[in-house]
């Protein structure tokens, strides 16, 4: 090994114990090498700085919300999500991180609000393989008739989004028709907000009340699509594992999910999705 | 009638990024930064800090998680929030710390280990942008994000990894002639 290899292995802690500890001996004995060494460790730390300085630019481009203006905000999520959906089936097959189910109880209290899906969606510690076929279709935001709705809509909303969406569009000074509340905070009353249980006491059930939608069963572990009709009277369905089911709201009842047989909504619905 | 599709992966989300972490995938750093910049900074906030501190410690130890997981000594046991709560919890408290410390020894001049750090740093800063994009990338990716040549070289689309290999040591050599140039003599003798 020349010096320069020896000097390198040192500072990014690839030399064997064996060779390290000679390196050192090395050390104590030349004044010469100890300052090269010390000079190297000075650049080294330098290119390291730099590094962490260009993250950090680069971080600082990122529209945070507040700031940011929401069509960038839109524009963004709905760029991320696609990405997401294109890379998400083969990257789930190797994917093999285990997560705990709980989170310190500290990160609830800073959590900016109840919508935070940590509660919503308790992590399953075994992971399983979203179903190919549908992990592959992109995300779609479509909006008919009126192209302004979408200012009203959050297109996409990815699972671990922690800041609210809605909290967004309220300080955009946008009235809230409904202003539909949860617990604590104000959500926007046409976003569904999702939540799953899936502790077993149900499965395949739902509960549709107030814009919240809870999802009984297991729902973690596969994509499910909410496709949300907004006319004088809101519909909503529900598309898992290639079944359609509706979702009729208000009753505040857990329900069972019963998948839709008519063929023509079937076909309405898959229209709708695949737009 | 307007009307929307949204589709929702919950727990797959979570993995997914963290590979893509993993594999230097900035796109996703800039992901979780935006998906937790709220939550991450309130804890500062919420305890004596300005917004400008919560966005410093909030990036820090966001960049502390991108370095480890790179680096693939990061088995990650809880979820990626949790995780890098936690840094910035304890990021946050040693600030908090050094800055009562500061207040408490104002009087015995606040003693600065390192006051020339910055400096140098500037120095190595200026010479690397001196160096080219491609020398600057191959250097940052080798020394902070701690990537194989194998994974530089298919970064950066060199031939194979004897081309990282000779390039990084090209680089280096160019990055150390330009840094002794520029460090005054005193700059060696400390």
């Amino acid at each position: 090994m020349t010096n320069f290899e020896l000097i390198d292995g040192y500072l990014t802690g690839k030399l064997n114990e064996a060779a390290k500890a000679a390196f050192e001996q090395q050390l104590a004995a030349d004044p010469t090498l100890k300052a090269e060494v010390d000079l190297q460790r000075q650049i080294v730390e330098g290119v390291r700085q730099a590094r962490v300085a260009e993250l950090k630019a680069m971080l600082n481009q990122v529209p945070v919300g507040g700031s940011a203006s929401f069509t960038n905000w839109v524009a963004g999520i709905a760029a991320v999500a696609v990405v997401g959906a294109v890379t998400l089936w083969y990257v789930s097959e190797e994917a093999d991180v285990t997560q705990k189910d709980e989170i310190p109880a500290q990160v609830e209290l800073a959590a900016p609000a109840p919508q935070v899906p940590y509660q919503a969606a308790p992590a399953s510690p075994d992971s399983e393989e979203p179903k190919k076929e549908e992990a592959k279709a992109e995300p779609k935001t479509n909006v008919k008739e009126k192209p302004k709705a979408i200012e009203k809509n959050p297109v996409v909303q990815p699972k671990l989004d922690v800041v609210n969406p809605s909290d967004e569009l309220n300080s955009d000074n946008r009235s809230d028709e409904k202003g539909v509340a949860t617990v604590g905070t104000q959500t926007d009353s046409k976003t569904l907000e999702v939540k799953i249980i899936s502790d077993g006491r149900y499965n395949n059930h739902y509960q549709l009340d107030q814009g919240v939608l809870i999802l009984y069963g297991d729902f973690e572990k596969t994509l499910y699509e909410i496709i949300e009709i907004q006319s004088d009277e809101p519909l909503a369905f529900l598309y898992h594992q290639n079944r359609y089911y509706k979702l009729s709201g208000n009753s505040n009842a857990i329900q069972k999910l019963i998948a839709i047989s008519d063929p023509q909504l079937i076909s309405k619905l898959r229209e709708l999705r695949k737009k | 009638m307007a009307y929307r599709v949204f589709r929702i992966g919950a727990q797959i989300n979570e993995q997914e990024t963290f590979q893509r972490i993993c594999a230097g995938d900035e796109k996703a750093l800039e992901l979780i930064y935006k998906k937790y910049y709220r939550m991450m900074t309130k804890l500062v906030i919420t305890n004596s800090g300005t917004e400008d501190e919560a966005r410093d410690i909030y990036q820090e130890a966001l960049i502390i998680f991108w370095q480890k997981a790179r680096s693939g000594n990061l088995l990650l046991t809880s979820k990626i929030s949790t995780y890098i709560y936690s840094i910035c919890q304890n990021l946050w408290r040693k600030e908090l710390d050094r800055k009562k410390r500061l207040s408490h020894e104002e009087k015995d001049t606040a003693q600065s280990l390192d006051m020339d750090s910055p400096e140098r740093e500037k120095i190595i800063a200026k010479c690397l942008e001196q160096l080219g994009e491609t020398c600057r990338k191959v250097l940052m990716y080798y020394y902070f994000d701690e990537m194989s040549m194998q994974e530089i070289a298919e970064k950066l689309g060199f031939a194979n990894t004897d081309t990282a290999k000779t390039k990084k040591y090209k680089c280096k050599q160019k990055l150390d002639e330009l840094v002794k140039i520029q460090y005054s003599p005193q700059d060696f003798l400390d």
